[in-house]
């Protein structure tokens, strides 16, 4: 008698030789066991056969409506956020450090201070001077128009693409 | 692999992939949306599956992608997105099975749908019928391991990883709920078994 655990041995081709053999007598001598074997042997491929059943139409969409407010409540702020506090702090501290008020007892540290002003003054006035210019308004354009674009792209375009499911899923 | 990935400006997309952009915020919503469409059909089918009630595990499955999505900074890119995935899956299933008591009827309603079908097709129904009421009687566990070894998209140590056992465990697991499945129908169909498969 050849059990319902051996068969499964069997279809998972891990039977020993001599369950092999078995297995092969009595499907040829018993009705009953060929019948019973030929039941495990079709269930197997029915199961493999089952299909995935697939939610309605709307699942995709409900989750990411769900997901909304979870996505704003756990990031209030962009990812460079911290990076930028971070460097104006350090600017901040730099500037204490060095500023006439701190610099007490060493004599350089205004000097250095006024050259770093004197100097951030010219470069304003290169500055002004050079925005004044035909090329700089080419380039003001351009920016502007790039800007538009952009804005074009991520205003309008895509949320048209992606409410007709046309997305990079 | 490839089921494992998407086509995107003739580029195919991994998970992986599709994480960081979520994680970096580039294209963030899209990038969800390609996770959940290619996993939906799955996640859907195995908390069926436990649940037996379309409703249910609509709302389990759709539990569970929101979960895994506000866990994603804490995803270790150690395994697949799926084999952390559906433990997220089945646990929000199973505790929807705890939280209702859930009626059976839909099997019997989905039979008795009309329409013209061949012999297979008549066949194919009735066998996913009786395959469906015998996994009702099956313990969840039973019904996870046959669900994740029959869908094919999980390797023995995947399902060992997702269901938290050792793999020889697996695989007496699976060996025994198959039994016990095949013995529910026996059980069901008192000899006409052999007749129907």
């Amino acid at each position: 008698m050849i059990t319902n655990d051996e068969i499964l041995e069997i279809i998972d081709a891990a039977a020993s030789r001599e369950l092999i053999d078995r297995h092969r007598r009595q499907l040829q001598t018993d009705a009953d066991y060929r019948r019973r074997f030929q039941f495990f042997e079709s269930l197997e491929s029915a199961l493999y056969e089952l299909p995935l059943e697939s939610p309605s139409l709307r699942f995709t969409e409900n989750i990411l409506e769900k997901l909304k407010p979870a996505i704003q409540k756990t990031r209030p702020f962009p990812r460079w956020f911290p990076f930028i506090v971070g460097a104006l702090c350090c600017v901040a501290l730099t500037t204490a450090l060095f500023s006439p008020a701190s610099a007490v007892s060493a004599d350089a540290t205004p000097r250095v201070f006024q050259y770093v002003l004197t100097q951030g003054a010219r470069l304003w006035q290169i500055y002004l001077s050079a925005l004044s210019g035909r090329w700089s308004i080419y380039l003001l354009g351009l920016t502007a128009s790039a800007a538009l674009l952009l804005a074009f792209d991520q205003k309008l375009l895509q949320p048209y693409f992606r409410q007709r499911g046309l997305s990079i899923g | 692999m490839i089921a494992h990935l998407v086509k995107a400006d003739n580029k195919y997309i991994d998970d992986f992939a599709l994480i960081e952009r979520i994680l970096q915020n580039r294209e963030r919503d899209a990038a969800y949306r390609a996770l959940v469409d290619r996993h939906k059909d799955f996640a859907f089918t195995l908390a069926f599956r436990v649940l037996n009630n379309r409703e249910e595990a609509e709302e389990a499955a759709q539990d569970a992608f929101i979960r895994a999505f506000k866990a994603l900074p804490t995803f270790q890119n150690q395994s697949k997105f799926t084999t952390w995935f559906y433990r997220i899956v089945l646990n929000a299933a199973l505790s929807q099975k705890e939280k209702k008591k859930i009626p059976v009827d839909e099997l019997d309603e989905a039979r008795t749908m009309t329409g013209e079908l061949s012999a297979d097709q008549t066949k194919a129904r009735e066998q996913k019928y009786f395959i469906q009421k015998a996994l009702q009687q099956l313990s969840p566990d039973d019904v996870l391991f046959i669900t994740l070894f029959y869908l094919k998209e999980l390797s023995m140590e995947e399902i060992a990883q997702t269901t938290g056992v050792e793999t020889n465990t697996v695989k007496v697991k699976i060996h025994r709920a198959r039994k016990r499945l095949a013995e529910a129908l026996q059980n069901m169909l008192k000899g006409e078994e052999k007749n129907l498969f």
